[in-house]
């Protein structure tokens, strides 16, 4: 018997797995699943069936995409997906209790390569939340990275005319 | 076929270069393919008979460099070569470049690309042969023209790049304060598009609706147009959903778009396949917008529901050959949909969203169609425009057509980029959409995004936790007590290195 506390996307749940005799027997939410577990050969995928009780000959079918680094696509939809033991989790949870209110910079990064057409702000300069921070031009359009809440920029990573990488962080905002 | 090339270059990549490989097969022609270093394992290159290196990523080295383009037909003995949609398309200079060097363009004369595909020469045919325009600016107008033009006809007004399409350059300006701002972006993005800043502007009818007409002209007088085709559910301009028919054209009024659309092309004096883009009002009052003189992008709903193959008829055209159809003939049967599959996130503002595709599933079965640059193990670069696929679903009416392509977006599976896929998944399931209510200001007015359901995210939770725990364990340091749950250290390092750098 094991407790987890699984993160998916933004979401969190904690899971029980259990080795039983008839395969795997999860709680989850008040939920009881006896789960029939495969994972494919030639592909990063997983199958589970969900049973009712250990005796059952089937019930619901799952298939989700597990990439390497383990992001899952339930519907294909990519969700950053994290485990963690239930101890771990809790630990965790203190450690950010204690970080918490400090008002951390948000980093504004590119969500693509690119190169940066136009920068629309100046160090030291207060915007809105939706000012226009950085445009960014990838796969032929511009596309406005703007601020996510309202603050003060603390700095301003890139010029106009550079290339820069996906996650690279263009301009922070305090 | 009698006096049909016998070799074709197809100069494009993507899913255009494997459908243009799907015809010339069906017309017993070999298939050239030209691809550039990124695309080295694509679709296309593997399909076609032969493949020629272009050059380095950058369209403007490979995709889009002519005189590399006619040197490798003459290379591969192509006669003719097809352009497909973008890049050299619509570029009357590679028409012209392939008519010197002996080489068929498939595609329209460099004349009637010129005074039907650049925009302001368009709108001239279209006045001449009085086909109603949309108020506003009569070509390429300075910052201080555009402001007097839109204080004369009324806000709000749509900038739009001279030489362009596709929605790139192009703005609309709801104040005169906004006007500047917009100007200096569409220029920029016209510029960096098409070479060329030039902009016009014109009235913004809202709401409004985009209805388009398919033409097919032969090289011997005949122009016929085999129905219309709506593509209203746009986002940043560009067309996410076509269908064929549209849900507010009748009879009547598809005879007269089809009457309005042939005059200009018989004006153009054009040959091959085209479009006649018009904007249709709240009061069904069509206007003219633009031709496309290519094959576009949402062809297949025209084939789906007049059994014409469109890429086949495009070569045979330039080949020479006569229509064999009358207007008469063309018959719309069903209703077909297309929903366009683009490496963007529907949940952050159509970013793109470049990256490895591990794992695919493509749809299948009655109804469906999927033309496809796809591959698993692909990597999507920001080099090129981002689409990846289209759904074709056709139906005996609209409702069916429905629930065949939610059939199949719940079977498509592209993991690894975001996709537009779960998009497509919320409009179609949308009782507006459904009811054909709907305008060019939908995605804006409605899209929010939508939330993963609830069940998919337990099931998910459920399916990280299980693979979790049955992942080989690797003891590091002490041995674990029997039963106890060792952690994989490349999970242990991630997590403390994501604390690190809170």
């Amino acid at each position: 018997m094991a407790d987890y506390v699984v993160r998916v996307g933004d979401r969190e749940f904690r899971v029980a797995v259990a080795e039983e005799s008839g395969g795997l027997k999860v709680t989850v939410r008040d939920e009881v699943f006896f789960i029939d577990f495969a994972r494919l050969e030639a592909e990063p995928r997983l199958s589970l069936i969900l049973k009712a009780g250990p005796g059952a000959a089937g019930g619901v079918s799952v298939e989700v995409v597990r990439d390497e680094r383990g992001r899952l696509y339930p519907g294909g939809i990519p969700l950053d997906t994290e485990v963690l033991a239930a101890r771990l989790a809790a630990l965790e949870q203190v450690r950010r209790g204690a970080e918490a209110g400090s008002g951390r910079p948000v980093e504004v990064k590119a969500p693509m390569p690119g190169l940066v057409v136009r920068v629309g702000a100046e160090p030291g300069q207060a915007v809105r939340r939706g000012h226009v921070l950085v445009v960014l031009q990838a796969m032929k359009m511009e596309n406005e990275l703007s601020a996510p809440r309202d603050g003060t920029v603390r700095d301003v990573r890139v010029r106009p005319g550079q290339a820069v990488d996906h996650g690279e962080v263009l301009a922070v905002l305090e | 076929m009698n006096g049909i090339f016998s070799r074709v270059l197809i100069a494009n990549r993507g899913e255009i270069a494997v459908r243009v490989i799907r015809a010339c097969r069906d017309l017993g022609i070999s298939p050239v393919a030209v691809y550039s270093e990124v695309d080295r394992q694509a679709l296309h290159v593997r399909l076609a008979d032969e493949a020629y290196l272009l050059g380095p990523a950058p369209a403007r080295e490979s995709y889009l460099n002519i005189e590399r383009i006619i040197e490798l037909a003459h290379q591969a003995g192509a006669e003719a070569i097809h352009p497909g949609y973008g890049f050299l398309s619509e570029n009357a200079e590679f028409a012209e470049a392939c008519a010197r060097a002996g080489i068929v363009f498939i595609g329209p004369p460099p004349e009637a690309l010129r005074a039907a595909g650049e925009k302001t020469a368009a709108k001239e045919l279209a006045r001449r042969v009085g086909v109603p325009l949309v108020p506003g600016s009569d070509g390429p107008v300075s910052d201080e023209e555009a402001l007097w033009i839109a204080g004369q006809i009324g806000y709000p007004v749509v900038i739009k790049a001279a030489a362009g399409g596709g929605g790139k350059g192009m703005r609309i300006v709801r104040s005169p304060n906004e006007l500047p701002s917009a100007l200096r972006l569409a220029r920029s993005e016209a510029l960096s598009a098409f070479g060329d800043d030039s902009v016009y502007i014109e009235k913004y009818i809202d709401p409004a609706r985009h209805v388009e007409v398919q033409v097919l002209c032969d090289a011997h007088g005949k122009c016929i147009h085999l129905g219309e085709r709506e593509c209203s559910i746009q986002r940043r301009y560009q067309k996410l959903i076509e269908e064929s028919p549209s849900p507010i054209v009748d009879p009547a009024l598809r005879a007269e778009m089809g009457e309005a659309a042939l005059a200009i092309f018989r004006a153009a004096g054009y040959v091959n396949a085209g479009t006649c883009e018009f904007i249709v009002g709240p009061d069904r009052k069509f206007y003219f917008l633009e031709v496309n003189a290519r094959i576009q992008v949402e062809h297949p709903v025209t084939e789906q529901v007049t059994g014409i193959d469109l890429v086949v008829e495009q070569i045979k055209l330039a080949a020479g050959y006569r229509l064999e159809y009358d207007q008469k003939d063309i018959i719309q049967r069903g209703w077909a949909l297309e929903c366009r599959v683009y490496a963007e996130d529907p949940d952050n503002n159509f970013l793109p969203s470049p990256g490895q595709v591990v794992a695919l599933r493509e749809p299948a079965g009655p109804g469906i169609r999927v033309d496809s640059g796809l591959y698993l193990g692909q990597r999507v670069t920001i080099d090129y425009d981002p689409m990846l696929s289209k759904v074709i679903a056709w139906g005996r009416d609209r409702r069916e057509a429905i629930a065949r392509m939610l059939r199949a977006l719940d079977e498509y599976e592209v993991a690894g980029p975001k996709t537009t896929i779960p998009f497509h998944r919320a409009v179609l399931r949308d009782p507006r959409f459904q009811a054909g209510e709907f305008d060019t200001g939908y995605v804006a007015r409605h899209w929010q995004g939508v939330p993963v359901p609830e069940d998919l995210l337990v099931k998910a939770a459920v399916a990280a936790a299980v693979d979790f725990h049955r992942r080989p364990k690797v003891v590091t340091g002490e041995r674990p007590a029997a039963g106890q749950v060792q952690e994989s250290p490349w999970k242990v390092a991630g997590r403390w290195a994501a604390l690190r750098s809170r």
